[in-house]
């Protein structure tokens, strides 16, 4: 159910939609029990979610709140109704039974506290915190308020449901306050009201007052000890019947004020049960950061950093406890319900627990997505768990959590590092020791099978820092099966320090195993070290049955030494890519050959995320990201197809595997993405949705944006560009068995993304009402385009897309050039790449290498020696040259290509080890400066041919010889196998076949 | 000035062992009765917080278990404070607390009193004349062994047994009357709380406290609030208030997790101390947290319900061990908590109106009156217990000051040559604690009295090394107690010739010792005022003062020319001992005198008050000394503003000139040859002032950079407690004559606290030239010079050392240990 939708850029430029599903920072905010204590309310940042106590199932989202909600209200006599008051200056009256909004009051300041007074209906204490100086008054200029020019103020107010005609107040547009009742520099920290007293606290002082309009405020006294750092005050609570205050300290002491109202007497008289008594309740040992008192006023519930609700009973200081309530978590806050038969406690953990006070146990607990703070996965922080299509995100502290986004409900948890959660262990306080706790362990990598609905296998990898000599983390990967008699994931077998390295992905891959006909499933791992290995299930002996296998490493290879950042698998588990430095070397994971290497101009850049493209009906093409660009290799030519600048550093990487699309996200940086010209802000009204783009961009200057750009492979445009404020920690397709739902609301949306604010929102090109959604376009267009490849000469180098109808295309360039401004580049080079007799004008890093021309053009113009037969063999079968055959010069090396081409790939050279072959890229230079000289490659093949091998010679390792005939004059190839074949035929075999 | 060295005797061998306080009764007076273990009853004095009297305890009489002041039974006594003590001896005392004597001994008849309770009302009868006439009584009851409350009526007579309550079954541990009715509480060891009438002695109600299973909870205390509330003190650690109107329980606060076994109320009906074994002291307090709202939202909600509460507004620990008593001393001025228990430390805490932020004020663990003697020349010191004296021979260092060629630096430690050692321990058969010895110069005779007789014993002290043991004979021709009473105090002239007793008949006797006899030269009766014609009207304020006073001091000068003696009406007279006459009396100070001594081998008596304020006067001359007259006015507020008393008033020959005043935690220097600076005074007023604002609260003088140090404090003991009975003999820097530093002789390598402190020392006695402070030693509890002023002598007793030989307090599982 999709929460919250954000106007953001979408008024104008209807290209994306962003829709919060689910996550987010939770609001500590008090629970609110209505309904007859049937339903209590829980916030989450904007949202106000009606939950069911019998169940936890969530009966309605409040949706409509601009700002983060600061606080909650039942209303005092209908228990349907609720107030919430939020950041964006209203506040709001909802009817919780069919979740629709009453009445909003707007005010003049964001609203950072409120409460009622239940002794006067309609009567509400709302604080506001204004900043004085700036005209910028944004909601978010003003939770942080500077010290000096800030005001804080709480003030009556008394927002009547119905107003009469005769009312003046109906005729203001900002209702006025019936008193001011305290004022201060510092903001508010609570605001607690019961009938006859309202109280209100910043972090050291506690100020209370009469509800009388002539009664003065009171300050009331801390306690005079001497503390080695004063105490902040961390929550406030008022009696409910009585002038009884009391305050939570983060000393971890309660302070009870009796008789609030009164002043302190210095010398005992006969009246002094008149004065104000101050009594200390000390068990907590952490700070009390919940506090409520019972509606019967007669218990008091405190809760603190250790997870253990704390029932005072207030007349006798009896205490019971519920002990283990949050996992661990702090408790944040605690909510009663009006019959005192419940009490709501908000975790740290992102849960809601309803615990019942007669039986001190747990009734019903909501958990949230856990996702917080530094709990994010390596890399990308959702993945999709194939066999529930959940998204797994990482919880608490060395947990996994399984989620279902589209219903905003907690699946499953699984522990991946089993510990003691002591809590104050880590020295920290508040948020400190929720980042303290992260440190201590963590779940770095979760992999799983991809059999569908059929994967057993899950590998996390996790850090535990401190369990060592020496302080280094200690790091352990676990295979976990899936248990379907117990629904749960089980540690199957772990290995402690798989590399030596820090251990950047993990994959499943299943291998099909061409004796038994059934597949095996390999976990490759890469790490820093330089290292990849592939794990297997050992085979199972036998003779010993009871004994169950273990995975055990299978193999390791490297490639140069290079630091690899990640591997990807082809759908057909045929080819293994490995991002190895700035080269991608692909690699036959059955029989660990390596098979080739894909280069790309920017050597300097390393290969950050590589992924084969999805869609088994496309160009089988590879995705690679560096620091900087977008690369797409056609596997068909091993070389770029196109690559794009992303304006910015790359940090994620998602192919959805059935449309073949795939989403890219970068870090935008401050001056980067907007041109120079264009850094001022453009307030001028120009409807273009380019510099409306521009204005957002210009708008967030200063905080680093993410800017998510979805493609096809066969087209450097994007086909829509979201930005999204601050980083993104993750982002994934969802399963597309969701897109109904989305659909109805007339969104292509399938892209997933962790928002900076850690919520999931479902990201995708908006279409209008009425229309088809543009997925369902671009995948046809994907289709056509597929399905009409083109029979030029340069096809098989551009991909079809280059050579589809020019007007199309540059229609398509056009609107992708006001997009955004960064793309111009690719814009140009859409443009231009229809102009097929200039394309030696583009940039030479763009084209491909001219060995790649020189040869098909070769083959074009002149006869072949062989027969079609043997052409076929040629394109089919690279010409892996041996070491030795490469080195016995140009001749001689197409006569070993035909031979070997034909003795097919037996040959396989043990030592091959490419320490200095440069690739392709290092030709490529050669042949650039060549083209600068405008000799015509076409005219001198030969002596083109002859000047690469003169220098291939010189290199102390022969290079490659490539060829690029095998698309000419046969249709592109459409499945998997034909398209790694073709692909291993540039590459070198070179692999190391280890044994675990 | 004669800059010289002192070498400085640093005795820990003074075992004493103070002993715990039992009960604690606050009287209207001002004067706070503590009941010691050993039987002594202390009266202190709630104005200044001083050690006035002892009253000795009955030796193997039991402990006293409670005391209370009676004010005024009777018209002709309308105005005279009664003290009655009972204990588990099973006798109601009341005592003199002139002569310190039982008065008269009532046996309750019910076997050991576990409690007693006092309730004093005004009864209006009429006479014939049919014209009304007020009287007070007093109705005593007492919580008995055997099960029954006995009431007693208190009047002139004495006590006289009233009636007896309807018997229980078990222990009788707690009573207290009823402010207004005619109702008395009584707790038991059955956890039962039964409430009596006092005029038909049948049970009224049966209140029973919460027990745990299988055990009866003991009602340890028991008290009325003015309103009538009855709050209840029980083994649980309960402390429960129960409404006298409908005998049911309005609130019990498990505050203590041990037993509570003392509570303290006052007049004000809505505060309550507590205390117990756990020995922390919880306040509560009563609090209306009523509101006023609009009455129709009040009608839905029973706001009522919960308003009124007791509820725990305070927390405090002072003790080290179980608080068995406490008291509450609200009259005007004082406003202060004084508890007391197995650790026997008399603890004050001040402005308890504010109680969980009062200070806190460990007295002395010592009394007043040092317990110690020196004999100066034949270097032998005496110390008290209570039931025996002890004598040791002062240790002998290597005079070094020929050998090393030159005088040492401060805190250099000296060889030994001969440790200390205890020569004699003498085992007095006494009726009663000791309370005065004194042993003379020449180390020949002791003097020891109990309350009833004084004896004189012949001591022979065998030598070093000697297979002899040192023969102490009582000479059984000293007068018997028929002559001669009991002694409050003792002093031998300084050459040994005579004897001065100060009698509990506040007769002061010089006895001359002599081979032929011990005839008594003078009996001085200046202290027994006016018999009869004693009317006292103003407790602490005694001018004009006429009736009989106990004699608390005695100095004989150094030439055995004059004797002073003073008693606790602040008179003090001055004796010439070669006439027998009686000479001059000093004009009557303001406040009591603490101590007095002629000093300097002249006339000039040295008199300090309990406001710290020092006078000298001249007893040839008759008047204040000059150097007093000019001076005394100035004393500098860091001295005015110690707590602690000045015990002690000494001078030295080698530095004529200087007085030492030395009291529990620090020395006092004055350099009578100097004045007074002006800017280190502050004005009598002031300081007055500053007292009753907030007690005698150390000061934040500039020059108190002493503070840092521990000046009676624990940490202070750490390091002494290795030194632990041992002889010690330093070397001290001369120039304020003080003995500045001490290394113990046991330790040879380490460098010791007290050097650490003398440099602090050092400081301070710089900043003012004519007055210097030390805090050098722990707990004094007596320093004094040998022959010639050429040696010193410090008696400490670290606190540490006492609380290791009391049993182990109270323990607590922990969280995390």
């Amino acid at each position: 159910m999709p929460r919250s939708t954000k106007a953001g850029t979408k008024e104008t430029e209807p290209c994306t939609s962003s829709t919060v599903l689910c996550g987010g920072v939770p609001s500590s905010l008090r629970v609110v029990f209505v309904g007859g204590g049937k339903l209590f309310c829980a916030a989450t940042a904007s949202t106000v979610n009606v939950m069911s106590v019998e169940n936890g199932m969530r009966v309605h989202a409040l949706v409509g709140h601009g700002g983060e909600i600061t606080g909650m209200v039942a209303h005092p006599s209908n228990e349907f109704l609720i107030y919430s008051a939020s950041l964006d200056s209203t506040v709001k009256l909802w009817d919780v039974s069919d979740g629709s909004l009453i009445k909003t009051w707007t005010f003049k300041e964001p609203v950072t506290l409120i409460a009622s007074d239940p002794s006067t209906p309609e009567a509400f204490y709302l604080a506001f915190t204004s900043v004085a100086d700036t005209s910028n008054s944004t909601p978010a200029a003003s939770t942080t308020p500077k010290k000096k020019d800030s005001r804080a103020t709480v003030e009556k107010f008394l927002l009547k449901l119905l107003e009469t005609e005769d009312d003046e107040h109906s005729k203001l547009r900002y209702p006025r306050p019936l008193e001011i009742i305290f004022s201060n520099r510092m903001p508010f920290k609570a605001l607690h009201a019961s009938a006859g007293l309202v109280a209100v606290c910043t972090d050291q002082k506690i100020w209370v007052k009469g509800a009388g309009i002539d009664d003065e405020p009171k300050r009331l006294n801390l306690p005079n000890k001497q503390y080695a750092t004063p105490p902040k005050i961390m929550t406030l609570a008022c009696h409910p019947t009585t002038a009884l205050v009391s305050a939570g300290l983060s000393s971890g002491e309660i302070l009870m004020f009796h008789n609030s109202l009164h002043e302190y007497s210095l010398t005992p008289s006969i009246q002094s049960h008149h004065q104000t008594a101050l009594q200390i309740l000390h068990w907590h040992a952490n700070p009390v950061t919940a506090l409520s008192f019972s509606n019967d006023g007669t218990t008091l519930f405190s809760g603190g950093l250790e997870s253990v609700i704390v029932l005072w009973q207030v007349e006798t200081l009896k205490r019971r406890f519920i002990p283990r309530i949050g996992n661990g978590s702090p408790l944040l806050s605690l909510g009663v319900s009006p019959d005192d038969r419940f009490v709501g406690v908000v975790c740290g953990d992102a849960s809601v627990r309803i615990v019942g006070v007669a039986d001190l146990a747990v009734k019903t607990s909501v958990v949230g997505l856990k996702s917080k703070g530094k709990r994010v996965l390596n890399g990308n922080a959702l993945v999709k768990d194939p066999r529930s299509g959940m998204m797994v995100v990482a919880g608490s502290s060395g947990c996994l959590q399984f989620y279902d986004v589209w219903g905003d409900v907690n699946v499953m948890e699984v522990e991946a590092v089993a510990q003691n959660r002591i809590v104050g262990s880590t020295g920290g306080s508040g948020e400190d020791s929720v980042v303290g706790e992260d440190a201590l362990a963590a779940v770095k990598l979760v992999a799983f099978e991809r059999e569908g609905k059929q994967s057993r296998w899950m590998a996390t990898l996790d850090e535990r820092a401190g369990m060592t000599v020496g302080g280094e983390p200690e790091v352990s990967l676990k295979f976990w099966m899936w248990d379907d008699v117990n629904q749960v994931y089980s540690v199957y077998t772990r290995v402690t320090s798989p590399h030596d390295g820090e251990v950047t992905s993990m994959h499943f891959v299943a291998l099909p195993n061409e004796e038994t006909g059934k597949k095996t499933t390999v976990l490759i791992t890469t790490s820093l070290d330089a290292r990849f290995k592939m794990w297997e299930l050992a085979a199972v002996d036998s003779s010993a049955r009871d004994v169950e296998p273990n995975w055990v490493q299978r193999s390791q290879g490297f490639y140069r030494d290079a630091p690899i950042y990640d591997a990807a698998t082809s759908a057909d588990a045929s080819m293994l890519a490995i991002a190895a430095g700035s080269v991608i070397s692909l690699w036959d994971p059955a029989t660990n050959i390596m098979c080739a290497t894909l280069c790309h101009p920017h050597s300097e850049e390393h290969v950050l995320k590589v992924a084969f493209s999805g869609s088994e009906s496309d160009v089988p093409c590879l995705i690679g990201i560096t620091a900087s660009r977008c690369y797409v290799w056609n596997l068909l030519t091993g070389s770029v197809w196109w690559s794009v600048d992303l304006g910015g550093v790359g940090n994620g990487l998602s192919v959805d595997s059935e449309t073949g699309r795939f989403v890219v996200s970068a870090m935008v940086h401050d001056q980067k993405d907007v041109g120079a010209e264009d850094s001022g802000v453009e307030l001028d009204g120009t409807s273009s949705s380019k510099k409306k783009t521009k204005k957002v961009l210009a708008q967030k200057l200063g905080t680093p944006n993410t800017r998510i750009l979805e493609f096809h492979p066969s087209s450097p445009l994007p086909t829509w560009i979201h930005v999204a404020p601050g980083k993104v920690h993750g982002l994934s397709y969802a399963p597309s068995e969701h897109a109904p739902s989305l659909r109805a609301k007339h969104t292509s949306a399938r892209v997933l993304i962790m928002s900076s604010t850690f919520e999931i929102e479902v990201v995708g090109a908006v279409t209008p009402k009425g229309t088809v959604p543009s997925t369902e376009i671009s995948s046809k267009q994907a289709a056509v385009t597929a399905a009409t490849p083109s029979q030029s000469l340069f096809s098989g180098i551009y991909g079809a897309e280059a050579f589809q109808d020019p007007t199309a295309t540059i229609q398509k360039a056009a609107e992708s050039a006001k997009r955004d401004s960064t793309l111009q580049s690719a814009g140009i080079l859409g443009s231009e790449m229809n102009q097929r007799l200039s394309f030696m004008d583009t940039a030479s890093h763009l084209m491909l290498a001219p060995v790649k021309l020189a040869l098909p053009f070769f083959d074009a113009i002149l006869k072949k020696r062989d027969s079609e037969q043997e052409s076929l063999d040629r394109t089919a079968w690279d010409l892996s040259a041996s070491y030795e055959s490469a080195n016995g010069g140009a001749d001689q090396m197409d006569e070993d290509t035909v031979v070997q081409g034909n003795e097919k790939r037996e040959h396989i050279s043990t030592e091959a080890t490419f320490k200095d072959v440069e690739g392709l890229e290092f030709l490529g230079d050669v042949f650039k400066g060549m083209m600068a000289r405008k000799d015509s490659g076409s005219a001198n093949g030969g002596a083109m041919q002859a000047k690469l091998l003169t220098i291939t010679k010189s290199t102390p390792v022969p290079p490659s010889t490539p060829t690029a005939n095998g698309v000419q004059g046969k249709k592109p190839s459409g499945t998997p196998s034909s398209a790694s074949a073709s692909a291993k035929k540039s590459g070198k075999p070179s692999a190391k076949k280890k044994s675990a | 000035m004669v800059n010289q060295m002192v070498p400085v005797h640093r005795c820990r061998f003074v075992a004493h062992m103070p002993s715990g306080i039992n009960a604690l009764a606050y009287g209207e007076h001002g004067k706070v009765a503590c009941a010691r273990a050993n039987g002594d009853i202390e009266v202190w004095d709630a104005a200044t917080w001083t050690l006035e009297r002892r009253v000795p305890g009955i030796g193997g009489g039991g402990s006293i278990e409670s005391v209370s002041w009676v004010s005024g039974a009777g018209e002709s006594m309308a105005e005279k404070v009664r003290l009655f003590s009972a204990g588990l001896d099973g006798f109601v005392t009341e005592w003199d607390t002139i002569s310190l004597a039982p008065v008269s001994r009532v046996e309750s008849g019910g076997g050991a009193v576990w409690s007693m309770a006092v309730k004093s009302f005004k009864r209006v009868e009429e006479d014939e004349g049919n014209e009304s006439v007020e009287s007070t009584e007093h109705i005593m009851a007492l919580a008995c062994e055997d099960g029954r409350v006995r009431l007693f009526s208190v009047d002139t007579q004495g006590v006289v047994l009233k009636g007896v309550c309807d018997r229980m079954d078990s222990r009788v541990l707690s009573v207290a009357f009823h402010p207004t009715k005619n109702m008395v509480a009584a707790g038991s060891s059955d956890s039962c709380i039964r409430i009596y009438s006092t005029t038909t002695f049948r049970l009224l109600a049966r209140l029973t406290v919460d027990t745990r299973s299988g055990e009866d909870t003991l009602v340890w205390t028991l008290a009325y609030l003015s309103d009538g509330t009855l709050v209840a003190g029980d083994s649980l650690g309960t402390v429960s208030f129960w409404d006298m109107s409908s005998f049911t329980l309005m609130r019990a606060l498990k505050a203590h997790l041990a037993d509570v076994l003392c509570l303290a109320v006052g007049k004000d009906p809505s505060v309550v101390f507590s205390s117990g074994v756990d020995r922390r002291v919880i306040q509560f307090s009563l609090v209306d947290n009523a509101l006023e709202v609009q009455q129709n939202y009040m009608k839905k909600k029973s706001s009522k319900l919960y308003a009124k509460n007791w509820v725990l507004t305070g927390d405090r620990r002072f003790h080290s061990h179980d608080v068995r008593a406490l008291a509450l001393c609200e009259s005007k001025p004082f406003d202060a908590l004084v508890s007391g228990g197995v650790d026997a430390t008399f603890i004050v805490s001040k402005t308890i109106s504010k109680f969980p932020e009062c200070k806190q004020e460990r007295k002395a663990m010592f009394p007043q009156n040092p317990l110690i003697s020196l004999a100066k020349d034949a270097r032998l010191l005496l110390a008290r217990f209570d039931d025996h004296v002890k004598i040791w021979e002062l240790g002998q260092f290597v005079s070094d000051a020929s050998t090393s060629g030159g005088p040492g630096r401060a805190g250099d430690k000296l060889d030994i040559l001969k440790k200390e050692r205890l020569i004699a321990e003498v085992k007095i058969k006494n009726l009663t604690n000791l309370t005065a010895s004194a042993i003379s110069n020449d180390g020949k005779f002791i003097a020891v009295s109990d309350l009833f007789s004084t004896r004189l014993f012949e001591i022979q002290v065998s030598p070093r090394n000697a297979r002899v043991h040192t023969r102490v004979t009582r000479l059984k021709e000293f007068p018997s107690p028929s002559e001669i009473p009991g002694s409050t105090s003792i002093e031998f002239t300084p050459d040994s010739k005579r004897l001065v007793l100060a009698g509990t008949d506040s007769i002061v006797r010089i006895v001359a010792i002599s081979d032929a006899g011990f005839p008594i030269l003078a009996q001085l009766t200046q202290h027994r005022g006016t018999v009869g014609s004693g009317n006292r009207k103003n407790a602490s304020s005694n001018v004009g003062f006429t009736g009989r006073e106990l004699v608390s001091s005695l100095a004989v000068s150094e030439d055995s020319q004059w004797l002073a003696t003073g008693d606790l009406a602040n008179r003090i007279h001055i004796f010439n001992l070669d006439s027998m006459k009686h000479h001059v009396t000093v004009p009557h100070f303001k406040s009591q005198h603490t101590t007095f001594s002629f000093v300097n081998q002249s006339s000039a008596l040295v008199i300090t008050l309990n406001t710290n304020e020092v006078f000298m006067y001249d007893a040839e001359q008759r008047r204040l000394t000059e150097w007093s007259r000019q001076n005394s006015h100035l004393i500098p507020e860091r001295l005015l503003s110690r707590p602690e008393h000045v015990m002690g008033v000494e001078s030295s020959e080698a530095a004529p000139g200087k007085i030492v005043l030395w009291s529990s935690d620090y020395m006092c220097t004055l350099d009578t040859h100097k004045p007074l600076l002006a800017n280190d005074m502050s004005s009598t007023r002031k300081r007055k002032k500053s007292r009753t604002r907030n007690g005698s609260t150390p000061s934040k003088s500039p020059l108190d950079s002493t503070k840092l140090l521990p000046t009676n404090g624990s940490a202070a003991i750490g390091h002494s407690i290795n030194v632990n009975d041992n002889g010690a003999i330093t070397i001290s820097d001369s120039e304020d004559e003080i003995p500045s530093t001490v290394t113990p002789m046991d330790i040879d390598t380490k460098p010791t606290y007290a050097s650490i402190v003398s440099h602090a020392a050092t400081r301070t006695s710089t900043a003012g030239n004519a007055v210097s402070m030390q805090f050098t030693y722990g707990p004094t509890m007596f320093f004094g010079f040998l022959h010639g002023g050429a040696e010193a002598v410090v008696v400490e007793r670290p606190i540490l050392s006492v609380i290791d030989a009391l049993p182990p307090g109270f323990y607590r599982k922990r969280y995390g240990t």
